[in-house]
C-alpha cells in the first residue's frame, strides 16, 4: 500500500471542505457582528425594558450547545421551510456569533473612560455623536483583541455544522473513512486544514491586539 | 481691574447639589462679570469640582439655577431640555484634570470635531482654527500626531485648545495642572495667564495659590458645599475674615 499516495489524496478530498468551512466562518462573524451591534445597544441601555431582552438572547444563545442549536435549527426552522444544511449553519452560527460578540462590544463601550463621554458633553456634541464619534471608535478597539480570539473559536465551533451534512472538513474527512482510509490519518489531515486557517488568524489577532496597545492609551 | 459695571456673563444662583442624600453644594450663589477670573479654592471634598461641573450641566444641580448673559439657561433647570443643554456647553468651554483628549483621533482632529460637527465652521476653516489655536497654546508641531504621543503638559495645552475651539464665552478649568509635574504644569499656567490677559473670562478651580494670586481677580474658598470667604486675592490671601481661611491657607502653602 503507498501510505504517501493515499495521504496526498486525503489531503485533496478534504480540502475540498476548506472552502466551506471558511465561508461558514467569515459569514457568521461577519453578519454576527453586524447583529451584534444593536444586541449590545440595548444590553448597555439603562431602561431595564430594553436591557431585559438583550440579556435574555446572549444568556440564552450561549446558554445552548452549538451543537443543539445547529439541530434545533437545521430540524426545527427545517419543518417549516425548506432549509439546506448550509444555511441552516449560517443561521445558526451568526446567532451564536452575535451574542459572542454583542458582550465583548458590550464590554468595549462599558471600559472606555468616563471622561471620554464627559470631553465630548462638555464640547456641546449630541448624544448621538457622542457616542458614535467618541465612545464606539474605542469601544470598537476595545472589543477587537477579544473579538479576532473569537474568530479562531469560531472557526472551530464550525466543525460541528457536518453533523447535519454541511459539506465542511469534517464532512469529507468522515466520508473518507467511512470509505475505509484509516481515521486518524484523515482527522490528522482535519485538524491540518484547520490549523493552516487558525493559525494566522490567532497571529493577527495578536497583532490587532498589540497594535491597539500602542495606539489607545488608557489614562 | 474692577468689575462693578460690567456685564454680569454667569449668574449662579442658590447651586444645590445632593448625593444620595449627601449634601454636597448648599446653596452656592455666584456672579461673574465678562472678562473675570475666578479661582475656586477650598479643602479636598468642599466641593470645588461638583460646583463647576453644576456649570456645565456635567452635574445637573438638584437645586437652583443658571443665567447666561441675563437669560435663564433652562426653563426648567430640574428638566433640562436637550437643545438648552448643548446650548450651554456650546457657550462654556471646560478643561478637566485629566485632559480626556480622545486618543483615536490626531491632536488636530481633537481640536476640529466638535466645530465640524456643531457646524460651527466648514471643515477647512475647522482646521484652519485649530492650527492657530495649537499654535497660541505651543503644540502646533504636534498637530498631527496621536494624544499619547504627547507630554501631559502638551495634552492639558491641547485640551485648552480644543476647549477654545467651541468659541466659548466663558471657560471652566478642573484642577488643570493637578496631575502634571510642576514644571509643564507652568506651560499650562502660562497658556491660562495668556487667556486671562487677553479677557477670557474662567473660573478656575486649583490648588496653585501662587496662579490664584496673581491671575485671578477674585478668590472664592469652598468650604462643606459653602462659599466661606471671596474677595481679591490680595484680601483673601492676606486678611482673611475666618480662621478656618487661615488654617486651609497655611495648610496648603507650607507643602
Amino acid at each position: 500500500m503507498n501510505v504517501e499516495a493515499d495521504t496526498g489524496a486525503l489531503f485533496q478530498v478534504i480540502g475540498t471542505g476548506l472552502v466551506v468551512t471558511i465561508l461558514m466562518t467569515v459569514v457568521s462573524f461577519c453578519a454576527g457582528s453586524v447583529l451584534a451591534v444593536p444586541v449590545a445597544l440595548m444590553r448597555t441601555s439603562r431602561v431595564w425594558l430594553v436591557r431585559a431582552p438583550a440579556t435574555a438572547f446572549i444568556d440564552i444563545v450561549r446558554g445552548i450547545p452549538t451543537l443543539v442549536w445547529l439541530l434545533i435549527i437545521f430540524y426545527g426552522l427545517g419543518s417549516v421551510v425548506s432549509l439546506d444544511p448550509l444555511p441552516a449553519a449560517l443561521i445558526g452560527l451568526t446567532l451564536i456569533s452575535s451574542a459572542y460578540l454583542a458582550e465583548n462590544f458590550r464590554a468595549g463601550i462599558e471600559n472606555v473612560h468616563v471622561g471620554q463621554k464627559e470631553a465630548a458633553a462638555a464640547l456641546g456634541l449630541s448624544t448621538a455623536h457622542q457616542f458614535w464619534r467618541v465612545v464606539a471608535p474605542q469601544a470598537v478597539n476595545i472589543a477587537m483583541p477579544p473579538s479576532a480570539s473569537y474568530a479562531v473559536a469560531l472557526l472551530k465551533d464550525t466543525a460541528i455544522a457536518a453533523i447535519i451534512g454541511v459539506t465542511d472538513i469534517i464532512f469529507f474527512a468522515q466520508q473518507e473513512v467511512a470509505r475505509g482510509a484509516p481515521a486518524v490519518t484523515a482527522f490528522l489531515v482535519a485538524g491540518a486544514f484547520y490549523l493552516i486557517v487558525s493559525v494566522p488568524l490567532s497571529y493577527f489577532s495578536r497583532f490587532v491586539d498589540h497594535k491597539i496597545r500602542q495606539k489607545v492609551v488608557v489614562v | 481691574m474692577t468689575f462693578d459695571n460690567a456685564r454680569i456673563l454667569l449668574k449662579a444662583d442658590a447651586i444645590e447639589k445632593t448625593f444620595r442624600g449627601n449634601r454636597v453644594l448648599d446653596g452656592i450663589s455666584m456672579d461673574v462679570h465678562a472678562g473675570e477670573v475666578i479661582a475656586l479654592i477650598g479643602p479636598s471634598g468642599a466641593g470645588k469640582s461638583t460646583f463647576l461641573r453644576c456649570l456645565n450641566y456635567l452635574e445637573q444641580p438638584t437645586g437652583g439655577s443658571l443665567h447666561l448673559d441675563g437669560e435663564p439657561v433652562f426653563a426648567d433647570p430640574l428638566k433640562p431640555a436637550k437643545s438648552e443643554l448643548l446650548s450651554l456647553r456650546r457657550r462654556v468651554g471646560m478643561v478637566f484634570q485629566t485632559f480626556n483628549l480622545f486618543p483615536h483621533l490626531s491632536v488636530v482632529e481633537n481640536v476640529t470635531m466638535a466645530q465640524r460637527l456643531n457646524g460651527l465652521r466648514s471643515t477647512s476653516e475647522a482646521e484652519e482654527y485649530a492650527l492657530k489655536l495649537l499654535a497660541q497654546v505651543g503644540v502646533e508641531e504636534k498637530a498631527e500626531a496621536r494624544p499619547s504621543e504627547c507630554s501631559g503638559g502638551q495634552q492639558q495645552r491641547i485640551a485648552i485648545a480644543r476647549a477654545l475651539s467651541q468659541d466659548p464665552e466663558l471657560m471652566l478649568f478642573d484642577e488643570p495642572t493637578s496631575a502634571l509635574d510642576p514644571e509643564v504644569g507652568n506651560d499650562v499656567l502660562r497658556v491660562m495667564r495668556d487667556l486671562a490677559d487677553a479677557g477670557t473670562t474662567m473660573i478656575v478651580v486649583t490648588h496653585e495659590m501662587r496662579f490664584a494670586e496673581r491671575v485671578a481677580d477674585r478668590v472664592l474658598l469652598l468650604d462643606e458645599g459653602r462659599i466661606l470667604e471671596e474677595g481679591p486675592p490680595e484680601r483673601v490671601f492676606r486678611h482673611p475674615e475666618h480662621a478656618r481661611t487661615s488654617r486651609f491657607l497655611h495648610a496648603v502653602l507650607d507643602r
